[in-house]
């Protein structure tokens, strides 16, 4: 099998990892890097993504749009790893030899994360409070960059949150500077020295490669005013020298005399300072501190910023939503950035998921560059799908991803390797900065004493990718069988259940287009909902044939007597009559069979897969089967007490929550409690507790008041016939015109007859 | 939570340095009355000044303890206060107890937001965890300020 490697421009890739986040059926995924030289054939780990997208308002299930949505606008969280695993990691690919030496020369370049964070705008770098005060600024300012600010995100800060306002200036020993760390690194990398060199070796690629992006995407962004500041040939002459580390005096390698460099940075700040009108400022970003202070000698101003530190990446989580510090707007972070940053920085950067796979490839023996590629932003791009039913292994025990190895050598096409024995990877721990494995503790006390010093030391990985990394994904459409699914039951041991992913809403209007026209084809579907996938009809087939409301025959659907049955139900709003066909599916009945009464069950840990479950619980909520009550759980609502048997039921509720007669509560609390308790649906307690006033078992007052909104998200799915239209409404248990419709019932009071 | 409840606002003080004498119109005693040097530093001056649009307690699930963290917060640092005792080192505490609800999966969320910050029912939707949003920013303005002797924060 080979898959074609695509160069794709940083703008369009966002459908491409929707699509790898929508195939591999789980929002979480696993970010690794790496370097083709330095690491060997090895990927390093650099935590988590976990992918946020929305819900929509009528419970539907995550759509391609959504997912896209959220990759495009920061929608996620990026869990890092701790600093000694990190460190860990990168030693054991990087060499058998273990010295301090080689531990403070990976540190160094593993600082190269935290500027890629501060570079994205996942953080912003610490500046010094006087320079802060000032902003934002109110006149036009020119901040003149070193090079480190080029590096470490200052000067992505400033185009970001200060430009057009703060023009930004660039001055030409920058450049050459960074152009020297990349002529170094290109040195290293023909003469097949970068193996043996593997610290000083990454810290010159992820330096000179992620500078010169920052500097390139700067010039080429519509947004941002860049100018090169020419400061004559003469002085420029002679700032080479030869690099005099004992170290690296082998590598032949050229450093600017770093005093000389920075003061030609100041000569530019203060050239610019005297061609600028009056009142001009003219500041130099720097985080180096005898820069900063030759500029206050010198009566330069100064932003002067905290250099980022490996503390400022470990063991965080990051989000791809952050405030802007200087107005109330959010900004986004697009997933892309992280990885073409990642990708630039390593070479090759991907995100895995189960035996789905997204590689992003900036750099490799046989993929050529041009300019063409900077000014479209363009990488490689390669989606892979592995065959093996053994999805998951740690980054030591399979170092290669089938396809990469041959990558230096394949040209535009990789290779995939079909098969070869790999370990299940060991279950992750439950809180995110569990104790390092055994493999970590290999580093000195010094590095695994360091601690961040402001970050989530306590959170957990989310439910949610925990448990969808932990299962197993073969991609078919699974439902797990047994009390404790999700966690508990070896893979051979489940009994696998078709579940699909489908969305209520469009399942139902699907239902009535059968209902009119009796059959429907494929293309008919995709052209009716606009599908651009055939798996989705797929998705919709399967659970209409699941539920026998059609038959299956080459390429038609068609519409079976249950089918009508369930139209006409549907348009009579005749809710209870909608379980015996919206429920009799195998995995739906696996689905509410496996809930106990009293019992709540998070959405992670349901016996159907996560993907389709929403889909599910609607179909169970409209048909009185079950109820979903926010941040508790699923509860089955299997009880439909006759009258006499409910009228103690509801006043027992009632009281408990009351206290004394006499005191109104909140309705949607006694509903909720009945549904948890009793297994009795809000539909069906409505209904009840309306025959009791009747049959005078129970007096009922309800009174209106302003709905609190805290419970707004405390509703269930129902279904409406409306202008021959049928959809799907959210009925909100605490806004008050659900127990009396066109009445105001936010508060009840129930009595019993005298 | 009401409009009102959603809104937050912060800002950073420090005494202030006036350079020259500074006047206050006083209408009871019908003149000028001019504050002495040794009271300068009952000024503070804002150096930094920040809002959100979005709603940063909607990131917590529990609209109970929303409201608690709120309060305390509004409490801790109203303008009222002593400046000291409302001192940048005092954030640390709140960035505690933002950290301790963001370690408990079930207590912190991702949720829909409008373009302009406030949650919507319509497709313009933002996505965000405002309380992992807030905790990274209000940790800089930690690290960024900590520094600056006697500063101190209101929040509203």
């Amino acid at each position: 099998m080979r898959d074609l490697l695509t160069l794709t421009p940083r703008t369009e890739a966002h459908v491409a990892l929707a699509t790898f986040f929508s195939s591999a059926e789980t929002l979480s995924a696993e970010l690794e890097v790496r370097e083709d030289h330095c690491f060997g054939e090895g990927w390093l780990s650099l935590g988590s993504i976990f992918l946020k997208p929305s819900l929509d308002a009528h419970y539907e299930t995550r759509s391609d749009d959504l997912l896209t949505h959220a990759v495009r606008n920061g929608s996620y969280e990026w869990h890092t790893p701790k600093q000694t695993e990190l460190l860990a990691a990168a030693l054991s690919l990087v060499s058998k030899d273990n010295t301090a030496g080689q531990q403070q020369k990976l540190k160094n370049a593993l600082i190269g994360l935290s500027h890629i964070v501060q570079r994205l705008g996942l953080k912003s770098p610490i500046f010094d409070p006087s320079f802060i005060s000032q902003l934002p600024l109110k006149r036009s300012a020119t901040i003149v960059a070193d090079t480190n600010a080029v590096l470490q995100g200052g000067l992505n800060f400033a185009s970001r949150n200060l430009s057009p306002i703060a023009l930004l200036k660039i001055p030409a020993v920058v450049q050459m500077e960074i152009t020297g760390w990349s002529g170094n690194y290109f040195r290293l990398r023909r003469d097949g020295k970068l193996a043996a060199n593997s610290g000083v070796g990454l810290q010159m690629h992820m330096r000179s490669q992620g500078a010169q992006r920052s500097l390139i995407r700067l010039e080429l962004s519509m947004q941002t005013d860049t100018e090169r500041v020419r400061f004559g040939a003469d002085p420029l002459r002679g700032i080479m020298q030869n690099d005099s580390d004992n170290e690296h005096k082998a590598l032949n390698l050229q450093v600017v005399q770093q005093g000389f460099a920075d003061r030609l940075i100041f000569e530019t700040a203060l050239q610019h300072l005297h061609a600028s009108s009056p009142g001009h400022r003219v500041v130099l970003m720097t985080s180096d501190q005898g820069l900063a202070r030759m500029c206050l000698s010198e009566g330069m101003e100064v932003a002067f910023y905290r250099a980022a530190q490996l503390e400022d990446f470990s063991e965080t989580v990051l989000s791809g939503t952050v405030f802007n510090p200087f107005s109330p707007k959010l900004l986004h972070v697009p997933l892309v950035d992280i990885l073409w940053e990642l990708a630039v920085a390593f070479g090759l950067c991907r995100i895995r998921s189960g035996q789905h796979t997204l590689a992003v490839l900036a750099m490799g023996e046989q993929l050529n560059w041009t300019p063409y590629h900077a000014n479209e932003d363009l990488l490689w791009v390669s989606a892979q799908r592995t065959n093996s039913k053994n999805d998951r292994t740690s980054p030591q025990d399979d170092p290669v991803e089938p396809g990469m190895d041959a990558l230096p050598v394949g040209g535009r096409h990789i290779e995939t390797a079909e098969s070869g024995e790999r370990k299940e990877e060991p279950e992750p721990a439950i809180g995110f900065f569990a104790a390092p494995s055994d493999a970590t503790i290999a580093l000195t006390p010094e590095l695994d004493t360091q601690t961040p010093p402001v970050d989530f030391p306590n959170i957990a990985l989310p439910d949610l990718g925990n448990q969808e990394s932990q299962k197993n994904d073969n991609n078919q459409r699974v439902a797990l069988i047994g009390a404790d699914k999700a966690n508990s039951a070896p893979t051979e041991q489940r009994q696998l259940v078709p579940a699909y992913k489908v969305s209520p809403a469009t399942l139902l209007h699907l239902v009535q287009q059968l209902a009119i026209n009796r059959t429907t084809t494929t293309a008919d579907i995709m052209s009716l909902f606009h599908f651009t996938h055939e798996r989705k009809v797929q998705e919709y087939r399967g659970f209409l044939v699941a539920s026998r409301l059609v038959n299956y025959q080459q390429g038609v659907l068609t519409a079976t007597e249950r089918l009508d049955k369930l139209w006409n139900a549907l348009r009579q709003n005749d809710f209870a009559s909608y379980g015996q066909y919206l429920c009799s599916s195998e995995a739906m009945q696996l689905l509410v069979g496996s809930l106990k009464v009293g019992q709540g069950e998070k959405l992670a840990n349901l016996a159907i897969r996560v993907a389709a479950a929403p889909g599910y619980i609607c179909f169970a909520e409209m048909s009185g089967c079950a109820l979903e009550i926010h941040n508790d759980g699923l509860y089955p609502t299997p009880s439909r007490p006759v009258p006499e048997d409910f009228g103690p039921i509801a006043y027992e509720t009632y009281l408990e929550h009351a206290r004394s007669e006499g005191v109104y509560i909140a309705s949607g609390q006694w509903l909720e409690s009945l549904a948890k308790k009793y297994g009795i649906h809000p539909l069906w307690s409505r209904q009840a507790l309306e025959e009791s006033r009747v049959q005078k078992l129970l007096e009922r007052y309800v009174e209106g008041s302003t709905p609190d909104t805290r419970f707004a998200k405390h509703a269930f799915c129902t279904s409406e016939f409306s202008r021959n239209e049928i959809s799907i409404k959210q009925v909100s248990l605490y806004e008050g015109d659900f127990l009396l419709p066109g009445k105001s019932s936010a508060s009840l009071r129930l009595k019993r007859p005298s | 939570m009401s409009e009102d409840s959603k809104y937050f606002s912060l800002t950073v003080w420090r005494p202030s340095r006036l350079a020259r004498g500074l006047a206050q119109y006083s209408e009871k005693e019908e003149g000028h009355t001019f504050a002495k040097v040794d009271q300068y530093e009952q000024f503070h001056e804002a150096v930094y000044s920040w809002s959100a649009a979005a709603d940063v307690w909607g990131g917590i699930v529990e609209p109970d303890v929303a409201f608690r963290l709120r309060e305390s917060l509004l409490q801790n640092f109203s303008p009222s206060i002593s400046p000291q005792h409302r001192n940048i080192g005092a954030l640390r505490g709140v960035l505690a107890e933002v950290r301790k609800i963001l370690g408990d999966n079930s207590q912190s969320a991702w949720q829909d937001l409008s373009e302009h910050g406030g949650e919507v029912e319509n497709d313009d939707v933002t996505r965000a965890n405002t309380l992992i949003a807030l905790f990274h920013h209000l940790s800089w303005v930690v690290e960024v300020f900590q520094d600056i002797p006697r500063a101190s924060v209101t929040i509203r």
